[in-house]
């Protein structure tokens, strides 16, 4: 141990260059950052990003229904005219999911809505009980936000390095779509790139009809959850970011102002993802989140405290309900849905001043 | 804040542009108070230790130097050195002292049940309390001159890219250059970038994601054969990429200032023996417990038994340095044994000159000796660690060894990839002095594997727990 007692040579700054270095590597390395961010804007932007863009600009311009579901992917299994049926007394829902969104999305669609003179009656609010534990911010700021919703987040205190990381996403492709490059460098997985050019179908899935197998889909007999690689944030318990609780309050109080009441439906897990954590441990928190905000906000009513499961075979994935087990949902979802309905007609008395739990 | 953090990132840019608003005569005042703010970010109640730590060796030199007698002199550098020390113990090793304390106690049966202790351990205090006891010992030795300019003092031992994990710099390396700012050259910023860029590439695309990979293989307590080479491999090069990656972004932001720091690692793994490992792995540390712990316990002057029992102590005390732990503890007397197996083995057949092969050889046997150590050091429990040590000679390879390993090999050839023609050519800035366009795409090339291939929200770097 005694004998190395100086410092290594690689620590010294090389003499010659101390002197003689150029900044041209420097000033190139700037050039070939912004060239290939520039090259990389021609690029079209991504079917998910593209799909929620055209959806909430849809939302502005197309007729206002009764009922307006408002969630993220696994929402959008819920057919809108399937779920118009189950509700029945004449109502008409429309389904705006936006994939791969978190809550903190729905208050901004809904002040473009109400700004537009669009919004709902009633909102079913039923995004996936496990997104409450990341707010995406940085994908809605790169993918969603206006510049003017940009700095409105900034007024709302959100955290200047969230903030700044989400505006950087917002310059760079790359960066926006590091997970999608990430994937299809580590696990060849390319359908991002192969879905580049696929076309929007928004107004399809927003108001569908009912098809064939919506009514009658095949009975699944196998699960196809693929167990072993089920996400991160499917297998710790349910978490909710403080982003969203604030943007929920900030939702349910836009509107209550406006007018609108707002139905938390608690979207169906698969029991193969409570069973890792135990059920119980797994969703107190999201209980207790909305036992909370039900009781802050008169306007917002849950149909079910708790998660609702249902079995493993009613899944395209760890997240995704298949057309049978979104069948089988909406009509629970409707039925309890028309339930409170005929118990509170959706007139024009606003939520504050007839709000009463079902 | 973490290096990894959008925080650092945006703080950076605020420190360097500032600096640069600043000029040079007023650089250390900015840079003195970017390190508190630094260390505050963390935990602002922390300040006041690291304040009295600094203040404890600024004054203790102040009055060696200013002692009458020898005696007085000493005095004043065992008090402080003691109080550095007792801080650190008190810090980082009551919550251990405590349990092991109510363990023992309970297996003689004066207490119902063992109880778990935990305590905050205050970042960087390992590596802050070591640099100043080295300060205080070499202003004691004649070393150094003592520091009387308070501010240059504070910012030595505050200057945030080394303050919570090092290097451990010793005041002649770093104070000339607090005392004695020089402009900041070109080379400053080419050289610091290839740094930053190379030390982030090793922490968030090739430690994160290693760790990722092999953080399962940990929680078991039933290890194969696959197993074991799984967990030994990733993790000796996540740890490697790891605190090499946080070393080389200290060295490249610390270069954005003018200054230098010392280097941390010379390709350990290509280590011939035990001891010429610790002359390339963590070599501040190294080099403290030679010079303030080996050699005044006497180191080898003393005949093989007191070398062996020099070398065994001063490796437990460096095993337990990284935290309060017994697999740091074995981890130690695992380095101090094969230290003291070496220095034996070459005392026995006296110095040779090694053959390429014999040196491959070499290397190749001292890389399994390390990778057992990293086994040791990161394996939570005893338990574990039998039943790894016992899985060595099982020899079952799962189903699941192959692929893993597959998916790991890229991240670990990236690291040979890069360092292997900086060992080869012993040329550090191997891919900074070439034509400019290669700098450039070397410079975008690890610019766009950060970006892309880098876990984000990422683990700290470990070494900020010790």
């Amino acid at each position: 141990m005694e004998t190395n007692s100086s410092i290594s040579h690689s620590d010294k700054p090389s003499p010659a260059v101390a002197d003689g270095q150029s900044l041209t590597p420097l000033w190139l390395f700037v050039i070939g950052v912004l060239v290939i961010e520039t090259a990389l804007r021609v690029m079209p932007e991504g079917f998910m990003t593209r799909t929620i863009q055209h959806r909430a600009e849809e939302i502005r311009y197309l007729p206002p229904t009764d009922i307006q579901l408002m969630g993220d992917s696994a929402t959008s299994a819920l057919r809108a005219s399937l779920l118009e049926r189950f509700v029945g007394q004449g109502y008409q829902v429309s389904n705006y999911a936006l994939p791969g969104t978190s809550p903190l999305f729905n208050y901004y669609v809904l002040r473009r809505q109400i700004a537009a003179n669009k919004p709902p009656k009633l909102i079913v609010l039923a995004p996936h009980p496990f997104v409450w534990g990341d707010p995406l911010l940085d994908r809605f700021l790169a993918r969603f936000a206006t510049p003017a919703e940009s700095l409105h987040l900034l007024r709302d205190g959100v955290n200047l390095s969230d903030w700044f990381y989400g505006t950087l996403c917002r310059f760079s492709y790359t960066l926006r779509y590091r997970e999608e490059f990430y994937k299809a460098v580590t696990a060849g997985d390319t359908a991002f790139f192969r879905r580049l050019e696929d076309p929007i179908t928004s107004v399809q899935n927003t108001r569908a009809k009912i098809t064939e197998a919506d009514q009658q889909p095949p009975v699944p007999t196998v699960s196809i959850i693929d167990k072993k690689n089920i996400p991160p944030i499917l297998s710790a318990p349910i978490a909710i970011h403080p982003y969203n609780e604030m943007y929920l309050d900030k939702f349910c109080r836009l509107a209550e102002a406006n007018g609108i009441w707002i139905v938390w439906l608690s979207l169906p897990v698969p029991e193969l993802l409570l069973e890792k954590t135990g059920h119980l441990h797994s969703t107190e928190t999201y209980t207790a989140f909305l036992n909370k905000m039900t009781r802050k906000h008169k306007n917002l009513i849950a149909l079910s405290p708790a998660v609702p499961t249902l079995p493993d075979t009613h899944y395209l994935d760890a997240w995704h309900m298949n057309q049978y087990g979104a069948r089988v949902f909406a009509q629970e979802a409707g039925q309890q849905l028309a339930h409170w309905l005929a118990a509170h007609p959706l007139t024009t008395n606003t939520p504050a001043t007839s709000a009463t739990s079902p | 804040m973490l290096f990894n953090s959008i925080d650092f990132v945006i703080f950076l840019a605020v420190v360097l542009a500032v600096v640069r608003l600043a000029g040079l005569r007023l650089r250390n005042w900015v840079l003195l108070i970017a390190g508190f703010v630094f260390y505050g970010w963390w935990d602002w109640h922390y300040l006041g230790l690291l304040s009295f730590n600094c203040l404890t060796a600024y004054v203790a030199a102040i009055r060696m130097t200013d002692a009458r007698s020898p005696r007085e002199k000493r005095a004043w550098c065992t008090v402080s050195v003691s109080i550095c020390v007792g801080l650190l113990c008190y810090f980082k090793y009551r919550g251990f002292f405590l349990e092991n304390v109510t363990a023992l106690l309970a297996h003689v049966g004066l207490m119902s049940a063992a109880k778990t202790i935990t305590f905050i351990l205050p970042v960087g205090v390992s590596f802050y309390t070591f640099q100043a006891i080295a300060y205080i010992v070499d202003v004691y030795r004649g070393v150094t001159p003592a520091c009387r300019d308070l501010r240059d003092f504070l910012l030595f031992k505050t200057f945030f890219p080394q303050l919570v994990a090092g290097p451990i710099e010793r005041a002649n390396h770093l104070l000339p250059q607090i005392q004695n700012p020089r402009p900041i050259t070109n080379a400053d910023l080419v050289e610091g970038l290839y740094l930053v860029l190379w030390g982030y590439c090793k922490k968030v695309v090739i430690a994160d994601n290693l760790a990722l990979k092999i953080a399962r293989i940990y929680q078991q307590h039933d290890f194969t054969a696959g197993d074991v080479v799984l967990a030994a491999v990733g993790f000796t090069f996540t740890v490697y990429a790891d605190f090499s990656g946080y070393t080389d972004i200290a060295r490249g932001v610390a270069r954005w200032f003018g200054i230098t720091l010392m280097d941390n690692f010379q390709f350990p793994y290509f280590a011939t023996s035990p001891q010429d490992f610790w002359r390339r792995w963590h070599i501040s540390l190294g080099s403290w417990l030679r010079d303030y712990l080996y050699i005044p316990l006497g180191g080898s002057r003393h005949g093989t038994f007191r070398t062996w029992l020099n070398l065994i102590i001063t490796m437990l005390i460096g095993g337990l340095w990284h935290g309060p732990a017994w697999s740091y503890v074995i981890w130690g007397a695992y380095q101090g044994l094969i230290l003291s197996l070496h220095r034996t083995y070459v005392a026995w057949r006296g110095e040779r000159r090694h053959s390429h092969l014999s040196r491959a050889a070499c290397i190749a046997g001292n890389f399994l000796l390390t990778i057992y150590g990293m086994l040791l050091f990161r394996l939570g429990s005893w338990e574990q660690i039998c039943s790894a040590t016992a899985g060595i000679f099982r020899f079952q390879f799962q189903a699941g060894f192959l692929p893993l390993l597959i998916k790991m090999l890229p991240y670990c050839a990236l690291i040979l990839l890069m360092e292997t023609p900086v060992f080869l050519t012993k040329n550090p800035w191997f891919f900074v002095r070439r034509r400019p366009v290669l700098v450039a795409a070397t410079f975008l090339f690890l610019f766009y594997l950060i970006l892309i291939m880098g876990v984000t929200g990422g683990d700290q770097f470990i070494y900020f727990a010790f």
